[in-house]
């Protein structure tokens, strides 16, 4: 671990908490990434010259936060994920948004298939093309699932998309290449809601653990309905957005 | 059912258009809270559809919330209404309630002084037994729960606050009183209720909740609010865009 922690023996502060507030603030402040393991509590205590489970205590309240977890080999690594001030709220795909996280990304095709509009659970009404691809893909941030997307691609807009080698790129570098077709109004809806048995095991968490969702609904850049998709991000994942002075109406 | 719109020439699928009529219908007040719906047997005479069609609507409006299905009695409209919020706009889900002339409350449920924290005290940069208030209130929309909000306000920054906060109809104003309010930083999470969230909410315990942390940063950059939300996640969504 990078990080130096200093612990003052003079402040009021106990050492577990001045030693788990450094840690958080490294998290929050993106100077420890998600997957980063730290120094064995022993090794910190020794260099620090305190009590063991001053800093056994100090993680345990880290894990109980959610930001740090132990895995199975008895190592303490950083749970969180923090997305920079307007990742995805600003058109930015998920592939760049994990990338701007300071991981590099990956992507995991699970299926394609070719589907009716009209099988789709909450299909918008202006997505008029019958037949759309749907594309099942894991997106990983070194190498660990970070999202479950499930996309359905307009196959009037990009024809023949199935038959293409969709490969693990991302897909809007594709759409550019051989169509021409670049993403333009969109809305998204975000939203909270439980992993399923499925989705928890493809993104390594728990079963019900709290997932943030992403309803994506965009039009190419001749306004016509090319996308639909459905993002689960997992658990620890959190998103920013600043109110500047003249904002602060949109406050509560 | 002169809510209800169905044209089968156009393109778009006869299951959608229902829903989205029936959608319609509900949130601009035409079905009324714990309304029933027209039976599938209803629907299809008057619109010669097939059982599953409206079976396939319902069954996706219940899953939204809309409405809720009655084993033997039929499918009614959900007395928990849904709400799209803006992301960007936290105060215009708010407004546009009070603009539908909908009933929209406040209540202060809990003021106490606490003198740790480790969330808020580290927002805060505060030491260990400084005294902070911590100011719960849940704001009601329609009888029920629209979100629970947690204000952390330190005592030697603003030591007379809650009296104000009474009084006052905008926090953030009377806040901005005492501290001018420079910049707002909100973080969005997922996250699960714990009891307390769960009884405030009126919502299953362990079920998924909507978080928005909110620094507040005065003209000389120090945090001096720290400010917790959580929503319903089955009933609040939010809404950008672009």
């Amino acid at each position: 671990m990078s990080l130096v922690i200093n612990i003052d023996r003079r402040s009021t502060l106990s050492m577990d908490r001045q030693i788990g507030n450094q840690i958080r603030r490294a998290i929050l402040n993106r100077e420890l990434y998600i997957n980063r393991p730290l120094d064995r509590p022993q090794q910190v205590a020794s260099e620090l010259g305190i009590d063991v489970n001053e800093v056994k205590q100090a993680y345990q309240t880290l894990i109980n936060e959610n930001l740090l977890v132990l895995d199975h080999f008895g190592h303490y690594k950083v749970k969180f994920l923090d997305a920079p001030n307007n990742v995805l709220i600003n058109f930015t795909s998920v592939f760049e948004g994990i990338r701007l996280m300071g991981l590099e990304p990956s992507i995991e095709t699970l299926f394609t298939e070719v589907v009716k509009a009209s099988s789709i659970k909450n299909c918008p009404v202006d997505f008029k093309s019958e037949k759309l691809l749907h594309i099942h893909r894991l997106y990983l941030g070194n190498d660990k699932p970070m999202a479950w997307i499930d996309s359905y691609f307009s196959l009037e807009v990009f024809p023949d998309l199935d038959q293409k080698n969709f490969g693990n790129q991302p897909s809007y570098d594709l759409f550019e290449q051989i169509y021409g077709i670049k993403p333009g109004q969109n809305t998204r809806i975000f939203g909270a809601g439980l992993a399923s048995k499925e989705q928890a095991q493809a993104l390594q968490i728990l079963d019900k653990a709290p997932l943030f969702t992403i309803d994506l609904f965009i039009n190419d850049q001749y306004h016509r309905p090319m996308e639909l998709s459905k993002a689960f991000f997992f658990e620890n994942f959190q998103m920013e957005w600043t109110l500047e002075v003249n904002q602060l109406e949109d406050f509560y | 059912m002169h809510y209800l719109s169905i044209d089968k020439t156009l393109r778009v699928p006869v299951y959608n258009q229902l829903k989205q009529s029936f959608a319609q219908a509900i949130q601009e007040g035409v079905l009324k809270d714990g309304q029933q719906l027209p039976t599938e047997e209803e629907v299809c005479k008057a619109f010669d559809l097939s059982h599953f069609i409206i079976r396939h609507a319902y069954d996706d409006l219940a899953e939204e919330g809309l409405v809720k299905r009655i084993k033997g009695k039929g499918t009614f409209v959900a007395s928990r209404p849904h709400y799209v919020a803006s992301l960007m706009k936290l105060s215009a889900l708010d407004k546009s309630i009070i603009m539908r002339g909908q009933s929209l409350t406040r209540n202060l449920q809990l003021t106490q002084i606490i003198q740790d924290d480790p969330q808020a005290y580290l927002a805060l940069n505060l030491e260990t037994n400084d005294n902070c208030f911590k100011i719960r209130s849940i704001t009601l929309a329609q009888g029920y729960p629209l979100y629970q909000q947690v204000w952390y306000l330190p005592e030697a920054i603003f030591p007379k606050i809650t009296r104000k906060l009474n009084s006052s109809p905008r926090w953030l104003d009377s806040i901005n009183q005492v501290q001018k309010i420079q910049q707002i930083k909100n973080y969005y999470t997922a996250s699960i209720a714990n009891k307390t969230d769960a009884a405030n909410l009126e919502i299953e315990e362990d079920s998924a909740i909507f978080m928005v942390r909110s620094h507040l940063f005065n003209t000389q950059n120090h945090c001096v609010g720290f400010v917790i939300t959580t929503y319903p996640g089955s009933t609040t969504t939010f809404e950008v865009s672009l």
